[in-house]
């Protein structure tokens, strides 16, 4: 971005600004253990890989000392993780540690399977995902529901939306990382948030 | 653990007449019937299954193939059924291109293991170059079954 100095009615210097942060090379690493029943099966490949394959940074996991890009179901499936395995998890380039962020709370909460999970327990996991994978960027992040527009800093104004997992809903995001942001909301929002009982009537409507 | 234990050349279908995943599915799911000597009352139930688990996620891993499964309760064992398209299928892969090779595994709840295993050695099989070319060409079952017994090691 160049911006001009004015001085007596005159331009007298133009300083080049570079754009900070997203341009920083940077690397994270991270061990995880993978903790669900089934092991790093096609479910969570293919979750794992779609967040990953948002971001610009390389992204690579390593089982066993076989290492590969985390944006390949592919090369995910081949490592045969199970539940206990070690995972290790490098992101390295401008958007490492958004990523970082994203992924290993996807690895956190099981890739969100919930072949195990007490439903009942957490009946506004929707609202905690969309929340924790906003908080994983710098930019301020929106959410549109019919017709209100609130910042999903705002808890109490997001509880007033009354978020279902299949609302229909738009993001809005202003910052540096906004892209990667808004199409991470975006994924999680085309699942119905990961809430597996919603995604399955879906699923069943089509099928039956 | 090899995946010629799980592919006899019953277990598949060379040539897949869907164009479409449902359709595509069926015709595996029959299949499996078939080899499983399961009841005909079974087919409508497992391909729903099937179909219903593909919403959570597409099981398109890439390079053409799909793995698409269920488990059903009181099967004694895994079962693999393989079918190829040469025109390919739509499976709403990640990487939007149709698929070619669908390996279709029905497993019992208790063998998450071995489910585990077979997904590995289908993938790294798919990762082999040299495998995909030739499965590209191959027109029989029994070539399908050599082809696998020859590179999965």
């Amino acid at each position: 971005m160049a911006i001009s100095v004015w001085l007596l009615g005159g331009p007298v210097a133009s300083v080049r600004v570079r754009a900070p942060a997203m341009r920083t090379r940077t690397k994270y690493s991270k061990k995880m253990v993978i903790k669900n029943r089934l092991g790093f099966h096609v479910r969570p490949v293919q979750r794992f890989a779609e967040l990953a394959g948002i971001f610009r940074s390389s992204i690579e996991v390593e089982i066993d000392g076989q290492r590969v890009s985390g944006k390949s179901m592919l090369g995910l499936v081949s490592l045969g993780g199970r539940c206990g395995s070690v995972m290790r998890i490098t992101a390295m380039g401008e958007d490492a540690r958004q990523a970082m962020g994203v992924l290993s709370y996807l690895v956190d909460q099981n890739f969100f399977v919930e072949d195990d999970l007490d439903k009942e327990k957490y009946p506004d996991r929707h609202i905690t995902r969309l929340v924790t994978f906003a908080s994983c960027f710098d930019s301020n992040v929106w959410v549109v529901c019919r017709g209100k527009k609130i910042n999903v800093r705002d808890n109490e104004g997001l509880l007033s939306l009354g978020l279902r997992p299949t609302s229909r809903v738009e993001f809005l995001a202003e910052g540096l990382d906004s892209m990667q942001a808004r199409q991470v909301l975006d994924t999680l929002a085309s699942y119905q948030f990961y809430v597996e009982d919603e995604m399955g009537a879906r699923a069943r409507q089509k099928a039956d | 653990m090899r995946l010629a234990q799980f592919l006899t050349e019953k277990n598949i279908c060379p040539d897949l007449k869907a164009q479409h995943r449902d359709g595509a599915v069926q015709e595996l799911v029959l299949r499996l019937v078939q080899v499983a000597k399961l009841k005909q009352e079974q087919l409508e139930p497992l391909v729903r299954a099937v179909v219903r688990r593909e919403a959570l996620g597409t099981t398109a891993i890439g390079r053409g193939v799909a793995v698409p499964h269920a488990r059903v309760e009181g099967l004694s064992r895994t079962y693999l059924i393989l079918g190829l398209s040469k025109e390919g299928v739509d499976f709403d892969a990640l990487d939007g291109e149709p698929v070619h090779a669908i390996f279709l595994v029905i497993g019992s709840e208790k063998a998450a293991d071995e489910y585990i295993e077979i997904l590995k050695r289908i993938s790294s099989l798919i990762r082999n170059d040299d495998f995909r070319r030739f499965l590209a060409k191959a027109h029989t079952a029994s070539e399908v079954v050599e082809l696998v017994a020859e590179m999965d090691r």
